[in-house]
């Protein structure tokens, strides 16, 4: 079933598989996402182009994901695929530390403005790093890996963005 | 001043406004194209992501806003012709 299908179906036959390097990999739908504890917060997205704006978001935090997939001790960084792709058909994807991952902002948002996400905004799940500037912020993702590099993914240097030149690390 | 004068000084200064610009241009592809330049920024890189983080405390939460700041437009970023490629 294809996204738009899937949209239509709010998103019942969507699954967020958490895999890698973990002790219990597991696929989750929207609906057991939302039954998870979830956390509520209105930041201000900055992005790279300049320009911000500020939103309420509402998800699962990741730390929740982590204390039930149980990450190896060798996981280093957290790998988000997206389903979205650019005009050339390459996927999105981006990438996180340990200590990003584990801040008590850093969520995996399904409503923003008290409102299911809409697809503009990334639909059904969003990345929400409020520490890092807006390109991190992955989006329409299907997939969360946890790694030990990610030199072997895509172009090896962390997310879509950088392997166009951007910086991995983009701390505000 | 009189209008000629202006109106040539005010020439001149394009002209050589313009001549920086594509001499900019030169510069910035020679160092895009130069490894050592591009190490040095990916160093920089992990400089500015340390001292960060050294500054920062850990979990320290970032600045959050009430509901009356929600802005009212949120400019949807992404590709235009950004496609969804099914479900896995």
């Amino acid at each position: 079933m294809g996204y738009t299908d899937a949209a239509k179906n709010n998103w019942r036959p969507w699954r967020l598989e958490i895999t890698g390097l973990v002790k219990q990999p597991a696929r989750f739908s929207l609906a057991e996402l939302r039954s998870m504890p979830s956390r509520t917060q209105i930041t201000r997205h900055d992005c790279v182009e300049g320009w911000s704006a500020i939103a309420k978001w509402k998800g699962v935090p990741l730390t929740e994901i982590m204390q039930r997939v149980q990450p190896a001790p060798e996981a280093q960084y957290v790998v988000f695929y997206c389903m979205d792709t650019d005009g050339s058909g390459v996927h999105y994807y981006e990438s996180i530390d340990f200590r990003d991952a584990s801040h008590p902002q850093t969520i995996l948002a399904y409503e923003m403005n008290d409102r299911a996400l809409p697809v503009d905004h990334g639909a059904p799940l969003r990345l929400r790093i409020e520490t890092q500037l807006g390109y991190k912020h992955a989006k329409y993702i299907r997939k969360i890996e946890f790694v030990r590099s990610y030199e072997n993914i895509a172009g090896g240097k962390g997310g879509y963005w950088q392997d166009h030149g951007y910086a991995w690390y983009a701390g505000i | 001043m009189n209008q000629s004068r202006r109106h040539l000084l005010f020439g001149a200064a394009q002209g050589v406004g313009l001549l920086l610009l594509a001499g900019c241009e030169k510069v910035f592809n020679r160092l895009h194209a130069n490894q050592k330049f591009l190490s040095l920024l990916e160093s920089a890189e992990a400089v500015n992501q340390r001292v960060q983080r050294w500054v920062t405390r850990k979990n320290k939460l970032v600045q959050e806003f009430t509901e009356q700041e929600i802005s009212r437009y949120f400019k949807p970023n992404g590709q235009p012709t950004s496609k969804y490629d099914g479900l896995h």
